[in-house]
């Protein structure tokens, strides 16, 4: 009983357990894992990246503009799905230059909105790759 | 009364005190239930067929790491080591260590949900909102561990993926410290407060015979003092070296069932506490070469029971055939017989205290 009391007195005074949200951020650990980042530069086009990626959120596909990296020899263009993306990493594990090329940033995923057709645009991205 | 009247009332599969989808259909004399007959597989996503046909052998750990989210490190933990028996490659032993220990910390916040869920079932909203609360220091750890605090995607074939730093060690030790205390108040509270004992004992009964006869596992069969662990049975991992110990409880009620995790708990915290001590140095990752090729079986010990995976390939990236036991499904018999008896009241209070996990169930 008095030991309730005291420990009923005690919560009384002292601070939420939960977090204050849009007054407060939520903190990420350092190394939480984030959306994938691409340096074109240092991409040699070996799309190592593109096969080891479970739910196929990195293709590349040809395009009529490329860059002027000499290692892309077939025109392709890099694309990126963050809703799709997983965040596991394995892209980044495969990758021969990472860090350089492909790395796991610590920012968070946008949100996806009607109007930016994240489904619809992945969609036609996805019909140039067959 | 010359006739007695059976009355037929389903719990399921959407009911106010049930948080899953799964549907049991009571026969009841006056408030006792005399037959039982259950229905799973509401939630059915077709995981072994994607797994076959659309992810090839590599992706597959991450799409059964989303079979469930509450053993989400034990299934794709038991999927690679099945691969890794196939392609015959050793994994280095911090990698085993490192795996154990996440193993065992998800082992903790399951135990911990499903206790807080049986303290919401006996009327003790301030209990559950405390231990949910507490929860918190275990999903901060798989945080900082994994860079998640759900879907850790930590194990990959041939290791782990990320290394474990000096600054985690400290909180884990800090934070498992806390837990600690916490679970042995925990204990104090379920063994005296009268919501959370009294009203639980010989509630919802599973004998030893009962038991062994419908093939119980988890912590529904070790409170009933069935002698049953895949952990103790299986040498995947190095259970013996990090001070593994089966709690067994003796009468099987839901008050017995609660003992038996919270002393779980407390067996988990030492076990994550000596792998943390004396974690070997080394690598956490080897590349393994191959493909899948042969048959596999590899059973696991998951919050909830024993888990089975069994894999078939025949040297193609696509696999031939994959095979998921999970524990809840295995125990439903068992479930069924439990239900048979009791108070129709006391269903959904039963049925928490099994710690059913029908995303599993119905993969």
């Amino acid at each position: 009983m008095f030991s309730s009391v005291k420990k009923a007195f005690k919560n009384l005074f002292s601070k939420p357990q939960t977090i204050d949200y849009p007054v407060s951020p939520i903190e990420k650990p350092a190394g939480h894992r984030g959306l994938i980042e691409y340096g074109e530069e240092h991409c040699i086009y070996c799309l190592k990246c593109e096969k080891a990626c479970p739910p196929g959120a990195i293709l590349f596909v040809p395009t009529d503009t490329p860059t002027q990296n000499p290692k892309n020899k077939k025109s392709q263009e890099y694309k990126y799905n963050p809703h799709l993306c997983i965040y596991c990493g394995e892209c980044v594990r495969a990758c021969p230059k990472p860090e350089e090329a492909l790395w796991q940033s610590e920012k968070k995923p946008m949100i996806a909105i009607k109007e930016d057709r994240v489904n619809d645009s992945w969609f036609e991205i996805e019909k140039l790759k067959k | 009364m010359a006739n007695k009247k059976i009355i037929n009332i389903p719990l399921g599969s959407q009911h106010i005190s049930l948080l899953e989808p799964v549907k049991f259909k009571f026969a009841c004399e006056n408030e006792k239930i005399t037959e039982v007959d259950s229905d799973v597989g509401f939630v059915h996503r077709g995981i072994e067929k994607a797994c076959t046909t659309k992810f090839k052998f590599d992706a597959v750990p991450y799409v059964v790491a989303r079979i469930c989210g509450l053993c989400a490190i034990t299934h794709s933990l038991c999927y690679t080591t099945a691969v890794e028996n196939l392609l015959e490659g050793e994994v280095p032993l911090k990698a085993k260590y490192l795996r154990i220990l996440l193993v065992e910390l998800d082992r903790i916040h399951s135990h911990m949900l499903c206790l807080s869920h049986t303290a919401e079932n006996a009327g003790f909203e301030a209990m559950f909102m405390q231990i949910m609360g507490d929860r918190e220091y275990v999903m901060d750890l798989q945080e900082k561990i994994t860079g998640n605090r759900i879907q850790f995607d930590y194990v990959s074939i041939g290791g782990v993926n990320r290394d474990i730093t000096s600054e985690i060690i400290k909180d884990i030790k800090t934070n498992l410290k806390i837990i600690k205390a916490k679970v042995d108040e925990y204990i104090y509270e379920f063994t005296n407060n009268w919501s959370l004992s009294l009203k639980f004992q010989d509630i919802g009964t599973l004998s030893l015979d009962e038991a062994y006869d419908y093939n119980a596992i988890g912590p529904l069969a070790r409170a009933a003092g069935l002698k049953t662990d895949v952990r103790s049975e299986t040498n995947y991992l190095p259970y013996d070296e990090v001070g593994y110990k089966m709690q067994l409880g003796n009468t099987g009620d839901i008050h017995g069932r609660n003992i038996v995790r919270l002393n779980e708990i407390l067996n988990s915290i030492q076990m994550c506490e000596n792998i943390v001590d004396g974690l070997p140095d080394g690598e956490i990752f080897t590349k393994l070469k191959g493909k899948p090729n042969g048959e596999s079986l590899v059973r696991l010990e998951a919050p909830r029971g024993e888990l089975m995976y069994y894999i078939k390939g025949d040297g193609k990236p696509f696999l031939n055939r994959v095979r998921i036991k999970t524990p809840t499904f295995a125990c439903i018999p068992a479930f069924m017989e439990v239900f048979k008896g009791s108070n129709y009241a006391d269903a959904p209070a039963i049925l928490a205290s099994f710690d059913p996990c029908m995303s599993c169930t119905a993969k």
